[in-house]
């Protein structure tokens, strides 16, 4: 078990993260340096898959042994669907550990219950994903934490609602001690960023329109919008998932502007759509003009 | 005084030692009772309330030993088979019995329950000195045998009121006036024949437990005596290859009270230090805290359910299934079902095409496949959604929109959506034989709208032509018109993101 001098070392370690980051408005924006990312115990990530988004950390993604906030303001469906993507990526990439994701038990009506097939259509093998209700946010919140000491679990997805309005500094600093002893990647899906927190990213997710040409869907796309970010700028992408590469890529941009033309004739139910253009138009743009947020 | 009704009349069931004075007792009726002695004070009798106090009593009993059994109304059977030096003997475990409960005990022990009964009920109680069964039993009334209330009329009737008289009639005699029944009660309780006792609980198995001369209250003290007694316990368990999958701890509190505590465990367990922890982790869950008051001065321990551990080269098999970090989720489940009584599940494919039916959720410890199914996805786009609303949600659809094909717009939770990509229909047909409620064909549309959130909705159809072709079979959705023209019934059953 986890040694008492280690400990102080570690809160030591961190605390001096922490005077970089939080007190320091300059150094935060500019990043931590090399040695600093090394000494928070941060040593693996989560890569996205577009180099635009990785660089942004230092590390290469996002980072296990911290613990990371992504809110979908009036819409809980989009930052599902950016969990359980880089659950996809995460499985991926350690092909035999296994993830928690914990709900409040009051949500499921209205949210709807998350669904093996649909989460199997998304790359993801739902064996690997195990579930839990909590009754209320509260106990959500404690389930997460516990899970994250665990260290059972290489990720802990926790869909808060209620239990969002229980966060504070305090509560989300000790979860990224938690999360750093067992270098497991922590996720907490709330329904807004007030509040404080001591989050190493924060997200704002929304889906975006589909890139497919012509009236399909294609892979889903989801507009981010990383607010906070410990370790490095933040940023601005739509990204769109790729079934075959179990990746983000950079979405084509939109031609701006976007008129959803009324259909009035029968006959052609789905004309002038945003992605409604020949393949190929547009792709030398991939990788700078989607990129359109960083600082 | 306790009355009830009985046979059309109030009559007495029970009288306190003042009425019993009086000339007072039970079998006589109320108004027999009021007439001879004014100022009664009665209550009605509550034969259930009686039933549960004699449970609670069973239960601070199991103290003395683990096998008990209830003789409702009034009397509880305690197998002292090798208990009773525990306590200093016989004599001395009656006196701890008699000192400890504030009820007017009458306690016997002897070599056979049919004994012990009559001695308790019909003799002096105490102790029957092993080896006198006859003499100890010849005193007694005959219906000390636990006989039918007919028999011990007959035998009163041919001037046979003790034991002793029938002992020596030959058996084919008794037997032809009384039946088997009662032939069997007399062996019982000679020892002849070996009575059931009817245990309530049958002794467990698996069982640990001390006895403290000092009382503990604290709650590090139980835990520290808790994981003593979990060695013990794995100790045992471990002698036959059993892990426990649900585990008992009994505190018995010194006014007689018995706090109990269970865990479970989703596989079979004997690693004393994870069984402590569990238990340590119910105790921090506790709401009313432990209730020590004065302490307690016995803790037991038992497996209530032990199961075959599962051989080590389980893990040697590729099981396929969370491999890496199964022992550790396993861990955690258990202790966060002691703690907060959440269940890790984990989604396992259904056995049916029907949406509803194409995955359930099932223990941690159940085994999942996805890999025969094949990923449902058209090219890139998922076929199913992310989430499923369990019944689908109404939506509305303009009528004149879509009599074919998809939606172009639909309201749901209040909000107009604009469709602006679909793919579809996908048609699921109920399945026959299934409940006929959901007969129905569905056609399903994946939607897209112009902020890029995806729907999964359909579109119902039923199979009868026309409503006289089913009769009786009420129609989907109460609003629709039960006649033609049929309106298409839409709903949303999912979300994609």
């Amino acid at each position: 078990m986890f040694q008492p001098p280690n400990l102080i070392d570690l809160r030591g370690r961190i605390s001096a993260i922490e005077r970089n980051t939080l007190k320091s408005g300059r150094r935060a924006r500019g990043g931590l340096r090399a040695e600093d990312i090394g000494a928070a115990g941060l040593k693996r990530a989560l890569s996205f898959g577009p180099e635009a988004v990785d660089t942004r950390f230092g590390l290469g993604g996002l980072a296990f042994g911290a613990h990371q906030a992504a809110a979908g303001p009036g819409d809980r469906t989009a930052v599902a669907v950016f969990a359980v993507l880089l659950l996809a990526r995460l499985f991926k990439a350690w092909p035999d550990r296994s993830a928690l994701l914990v709900q409040e038990a009051e949500t499921l009506q209205e949210d709807g219950a998350l669904y093996g097939p649909g989460l199997h259509a998304l790359g993801l093998d739902p064996g690997r994903l195990a579930l839990v209700s909590a009754r209320d946010g509260a106990e959500a919140l404690r389930i997460v934490d516990e899970a994250t000491r665990s260290g059972a679990v290489c990720a802990v997805v926790g869909d808060l609602r209620r239990g969002a309005r229980k966060l504070d500094l305090a509560l989300t600093q000790r979860l990224n001690v938690h999360a750093q002893q067992t270098s497991t990647l922590t996720l907490l899906l709330t329904p807004d960023l007030d509040g404080t927190s001591a989050a190493m990213s924060r997200w704002r997710v929304a889906t975006a329109p589909s890139r497919a040409p012509r009236r399909y869907l294609g892979g889903p796309t989801l507009d981010l919008e990383l607010v906070r970010n410990r370790l490095g700028r933040p940023g601005r992408w739509t990204l769109e998932w790729s079934s075959e590469d179990e990746a983000f890529r950079l979405a084509t941009p939109l031609r701006p502007p976007v008129v959803l033309t009324p259909v009035h004739q029968s006959d052609a139910p789905f004309a002038a759509f945003p992605g409604d253009r020949a393949p190929g138009a547009g792709g030398e743009a991939e990788g700078r003009v989607a990129a359109h947020g960083g600082r | 005084m306790l009355a009830e009704k009985q046979k059309g009349a109030l009559r007495l069931t029970a009288v306190d030692r003042t009425a019993e004075r009086e000339g007072l007792g039970a079998g006589m009726t109320l108004a027999d009772a009021r007439a001879r002695t004014p100022g009664l004070r009665m209550v009605e009798a509550d034969p259930a309330a009686d039933l549960a106090l004699l449970e609670r009593l069973a239960e601070a009993c199991r103290r003395y030993t683990p096998a008990l059994a209830l003789h409702a109304p009034d009397g509880i059977d305690l197998n002292l088979t090798g208990c009773a030096d525990l306590f200093g003997g016989e004599a001395a475990l009656l006196a701890e019995i008699a000192a400890r409960f504030a009820f007017n005990l009458r306690l016997a022990v002897a070599d056979t329950p049919g004994l012990a009964y009559a001695t308790a009920r019909f003799g002096r109680g105490g102790v029957v000195p092993i080896g006198v069964r006859a003499e100890a039993l010849a005193d007694l009334p005959i219906a000390a045998l636990r006989i039918e209330a007919d028999s011990v009329e007959v035998l009163r009737h041919l001037g046979l009121k003790r034991i002793g008289q029938i002992q020596d009639i030959p058996r084919a005699a008794l037997g032809r006036r009384l039946g088997e029944a009662a032939l069997h009660r007399l062996d019982e309780a000679m020892g002849l024949r070996a009575g059931p006792l009817d245990l309530k609980l049958e002794a467990p198995r698996f069982m640990a437990q001390r006895r403290m001369f000092e009382p503990i209250a604290d709650e590090t003290q139980v835990l520290q005596v808790t994981a003593d007694l979990a060695a013990d316990l794995v100790t045992a368990l471990d002698t036959r290859g059993m892990g426990g999958r649900r585990f008992r701890l009994d505190l018995f509190r010194v006014d007689g009270a018995v706090k109990r505590l269970g865990v479970a465990t989703g596989a079979p367990l004997s690693d004393a230090r994870r069984i402590a922890a569990l238990f340590a982790e119910r105790l921090a869950g506790l709401n009313e805290g432990l209730e020590a008051d004065f302490g307690f001065d016995q803790l037991r321990l038992t497996a209530e359910v032990a199961d075959a551990l599962r051989p080590e080269a389980a893990d040697l098999l590729d099981v396929g299934d969370l491999a890496g970090g199964t022992e550790a989720l396993a861990d955690l489940a258990d202790r966060l079902a002691a703690r907060t009584g959440a269940r890790i599940v984990r989604l396992a494919p259904g056995d049916a095409h029907r949406p509803k039916r194409a995955c359930k959720a099932v223990a941690l410890g159940a085994p999942v496949d996805w890999s025969a199914e094949a990923p449902a996805r058209f090219e890139s786009a998922p076929l199913r959604p992310l989430r499923l609303f369990t019944p689908p949600q109404r939506i509305d659809v303009p009528m004149a929109e879509a009599p074919e094909g998809p939606p172009r717009r639909f309201t749901w939770r209040r909000v107009v959506r604009t469709v602006v990509r679909a793919e579809g229909p996908e048609r699921i047909e109920p399945e026959w034989a299934l409940d006929d409620a959901d007969a129905s064909v569905r056609d399903y549309y994946r939607l897209e709208d112009e902020t890029g959130r995806r729907y999964w909705v359909f579109r119902q159809h039923r199979y009868d032509a026309s409503p006289a072709a089913r009769p009786g079979k009420p129609p989907l959705d109460k609003d629709a018109p039960p006649e033609p023209p049929p309106t298409p019934t839409w709903r949303l059953h999912g979300l994609f993101g």
